[in-house]
């Protein structure tokens, strides 16, 4: 079973709810716990490879209350959309892909059919402290209602998004193990239908638009045509998997940290960018308050995408004689990627080597694409999500979520 | 990589190496349009859209501000002056310290020939967080400027324009130090860095006394812009992230360890590699409770560095949630420890010291032990600050320690 999960698992390309699974020591649970952690981790898969999603709301399920906060710090009830005809709740999330892709469709929707009676309700089951780096793969902002926040401000969106990560008591409710996975009810708030909001992951390749066609039924007084589709997509995180204190951040990595010496011809080398990759250079130094303040956050960010081929260098403009001190910063931040430092005292000369147009005073931190052009540039301590932004649209394109480069060109 | 792609790559390159020669040629002729040629327009490195540096050529923007003499300055009034050097300078960055003593040089030594120099601090302290003063006694505001000239002895006008950054912004000030330098018609013949070492001692090229120099001999400048390193303007545009460093630090934990006689004596042994600022209080202590911010504070900006801050309530330990209470009041992150028996004495003893325990005692103890600062009462943080700063080991920035030696000296000299 455990093996074929791991194959399963492989093939789709979605480990996560398999790898939550794993780090249980199974033995120690009562066997019924396994059972059900095994097909909820079945269930996952099965979700993120797109087959039908088991389990869900029975027959008849009526829309729970709730009271959740939402990205326009107001605190959301299900009372408060007593007065539409149809009520739709989408559990959706930041760091998913599909749901990106999906994002524009859900405004459409919204947009669509706000005057003519229908709520549209977004709510992000993905609990922050259960996020890993490598979950944010596809993501600017990991999944706090911060997060959400500003997902909502950059992409502009107007339905209420809001935030069940707390305890995922709605999630629970609803059954949900997918996101996005929609939800319509009718004016008795009776559940008349749920699945995907349309047949494909690509807009253009859409034929049937099932969440559109259920809704408009309701609207016609008809019955809705499919009462239930599979959803496909992201599988929700934290459900198979003790959820972590949100304040605990994921510890790096606890590679070698090194430092090379840097003179003039390696710096102009850098600047041509051989890696064949996109590549993120910061310049700093110890002195410097701004510098160490947005470290993290960068190192956060290779964290976040090098499994998606982001190559990072850090290049101190230290004198070479406060190599200790750079090295100490370094290992203080787990910096396990190629680090480099001026090799000789001539700031100037090095800058200059490295590239005529370097602005001098640091932090300065720029992305270079594979043929050395500069697709980013920030010059003292940067915005983070700009800079991760610019690395998604950059980054080479999903073979699984095409797209999502223009989704990602598109912010702002 | 498919073929439309690779030629696309390869007639990118072509461009790039067509401009880069024709950059060489130009080189001798015109070197900074030349270089900005050698990029493919749009992908190379963009100059500052924001906050553009002055053009050569450009006249010298008009300025009316307040300098540490408590006089407004004008521009106009050094229309007599037959060169007139702006440079941007700060409090804070360390790099700019650096260059203090250099800035000082140039205006004595050419104030009798004409020229006059002009500092003006582009930063707003309310932009500056306290994580980013870990080499400064003071932050940016011109009441701070006004101390800073005091310690320093600087005569030159120092001007603070961080109240709207209006006059930063028309110069394009990059960073501190920044020089811009305008001959007789005030126009600007020069801009960039001071010399091409932040290292005195390595400074190889003198580029804005050559500036001047020719300047003043009616020759044109031989370089007349370079880049100047050190520590960005703190543009108040681009936000500063100073209220979210106050909401992290009302959530660090404060937490008080009872100590006997032993770990009073090992932390006087201070057996760390941290310069340590101990302070003993009371809660019943008015002096001593009003002075716990302003370490704190120190604490916060020193911390990342080879500093550390350890607070001793002196109180009975039937006191402990009186002393909690007023250490959360000020979000004390720092070590707080309290005597952990009632022989308040005995542990006095164990320290070492004598000193009235309704007084607050500071001291500041380098690694090894060694009594670096005493005082009984109330104390002046800004001189415990300017102690600390000339013994913390400079590591990360040498010769920052020097500059706080000497600052040391040059004050007590003048006393």
């Amino acid at each position: 079973m455990v093996a074929a999960l791991r194959r399963g698992a492989g093939a789709c390309g979605a480990a996560l709810g398999i790898r939550h699974q794993m780090m249980y020591p199974l033995p120690v649970l009562p066997l019924i716990v396994v059972r059900a952690r095994i097909a909820l981790a079945a269930a996952l898969l099965a979700a993120a490879c797109g087959s039908p999603a088991t389990g869900g709301p029975e027959a008849g399920f009526k829309a729970p209350d709730f009271s959740l906060p939402g990205t326009d710090s107001r605190t959301h009830t299900l009372r408060d959309y007593a007065g539409s005809q149809v009520l739709a709740v989408v559990f959706t999330g930041n760091s998913c892909p599909a749901s990106q892709l999906y994002e524009a469709r859900l405004r459409k929707i919204y947009d669509d059919y706000r005057n003519k009676g229908v709520a549209v309700v977004a709510i992000n089951p993905n609990p922050p402290g259960a996020i890993r780096f490598a979950d944010l793969a596809h993501s600017d902002v990991g999944e706090t209602l911060d997060d959400m926040k500003t997902r909502g401000s950059d992409r502009h969106l107007e339905y209420p998004y809001l935030s069940d990560g707390g305890s995922q008591a709605l999630a629970r409710q609803f059954k949900v193990t997918t996101v996005p996975h929609i939800f319509v009810f009718d004016q008795s708030r009776t559940l008349q239908y749920d699945g995907r909001i349309d047949d494909s992951l690509q807009a253009d390749a859409v034929k049937t638009r099932d969440a559109r066609n259920a809704i408009d039924a309701l609207l016609a007084g008809r019955s809705v045509p499919e009462a239930r589709t599979p959803a496909a997509g992201c599988p929700v995180k934290g459900l198979a998997a003790p959820i972590r204190p949100e304040e605990g951040r994921e510890p790096l990595s606890a590679g070698p940290v090194t430092v090379e010496m840097a003179d003039a011809a390696a710096l102009t080398k850098l600047r041509r960018n051989g890696t064949g990759k996109l590549l993120l250079v910061n310049f700093w130094a110890t002195w410097c308050a701004p510098c160490a303040a947005e470290f993290p956050e960068l190192e956060a960010t290779y964290q976040m995408y090098k499994a998606r081929g982001l190559e990072f260098t850090t290049v101190s403009v230290n004198d070479p004689e406060e190599r200790g001190a750079v090295l100490d910063f370094l290992k203080a931040h787990r910096a396990s990627h190629r680090n480099l430092q001026f090799a000789t005292s001539d700031v100037y000369g090095l800058q200059a080597a490295f590239d005529p147009n370097l602005p001098s005073p640091v932090p300065f931190t720029l992305l270079i694409d594979p043929n050395g052009d500069v697709l980013y540039q920030e010059l003292g301590e940067l915005t983070v999500t700009k800079l991760r932004r610019a690395i998604l649209a950059s980054l080479p394109e999903d073979p699984g979520h095409p797209g999502l480069r223009a989704y990602w060109s598109t912010t702002d | 990589m498919n073929d439309s792609a690779r030629r696309s790559t390869a007639t990118r390159r072509g461009i790039a190496l067509a401009a880069l020669i024709t950059g060489v040629i130009l080189l001798p002729i015109a070197a900074a349009p030349a270089a900005a040629q050698a990029q493919p327009a749009g992908r190379g490195i963009q100059a500052n859209s924001d906050h553009p540096v002055l053009p050569i050529g450009s006249p010298l923007p008009d300025f009316s501000l307040p300098g540490v003499d408590g006089k407004t300055h004008k521009a106009s009034e050094y229309a007599g002056s037959k060169v007139l050097a702006i440079v941007f300078e700060s409090n804070h960055c360390p790099v700019s310290q650096l260059y203090e003593g250099r800035i000082e040089k140039l205006y004595a030594d050419y104030r009798s020939k004409g020229v006059t120099l002009v500092a003006i601090n582009p930063n707003n302290a309310k932009a500056v967080r306290l994580d980013e003063l870990g080499y400064t006694d003071v932050t940016d505001s011109l009441p701070e400027m006004k101390l800073r000239a005091r310690l320093r002895g600087i005569d030159w006008p120092y001007l603070y324009d961080g109240d709207n950054q209006e006059v930063s912004s028309k110069f394009g000030a990059v960073a501190t130090p920044h020089i811009f330098v305008f001959d007789d018609q005030r126009k600007l013949r020069y801009q960039g860095r001071i010399d091409d070492n932040q290292r005195e001692d390595m400074a190889k090229s003198q580029d804005a006394r050559n500036a001047i120099d020719a300047l003043l001999a009616g020759r044109p400048v031989p370089v007349a812009e370079t880049k100047a390193f050190g520590c960005t303007t703190k543009w108040l545009s681009k936000g500063s992230g100073v209220e979210q460093e106050w909401a992290r630090i009302q959530n660090e934990p404060v937490t008080v360890d009872m100590v006997n006689a032993g770990d009073l004596k090992t932390l006087r042994a201070n057996p760390t590699d941290k310069v340590t600022v101990a302070y003993f209080w009371s809660t019943g202590c008015a002096a001593c409770t009003g002075q716990l911010f302003d370490l704190e504070t120190t604490y916060r900006m020193y911390r990342k560095r080879a500093f550390n801050l350890v607070t001793i309530s002196t109180n009975p330990p039937a006191d402990a949630a009186a002393v909690m209470a007023l250490l959360k009041k000020e979000y004390a992150s720092s070590p707080n420890q309290q005597f952990a028996t009632a022989d308040r004495a005995g542990l006095q003893a164990a320290w070492g010291e004598s000193w009235n325990l309704n007084a607050p005692l500071t001291m500041v103890i380098a690694p090894g032990g060694k009594v670096l600062y005493r005082k009984e009462g109330k104390i002046d943080v800004l001189e415990m600050r300017r102690i600390v700063l000339a013994n913390m080991p400079d590591t990360g920035y040498v010769g920052s320690q020097a500059y706080w030696v000497r600052a040391l000296q040059d004050a007590k000299s003048r006393r």
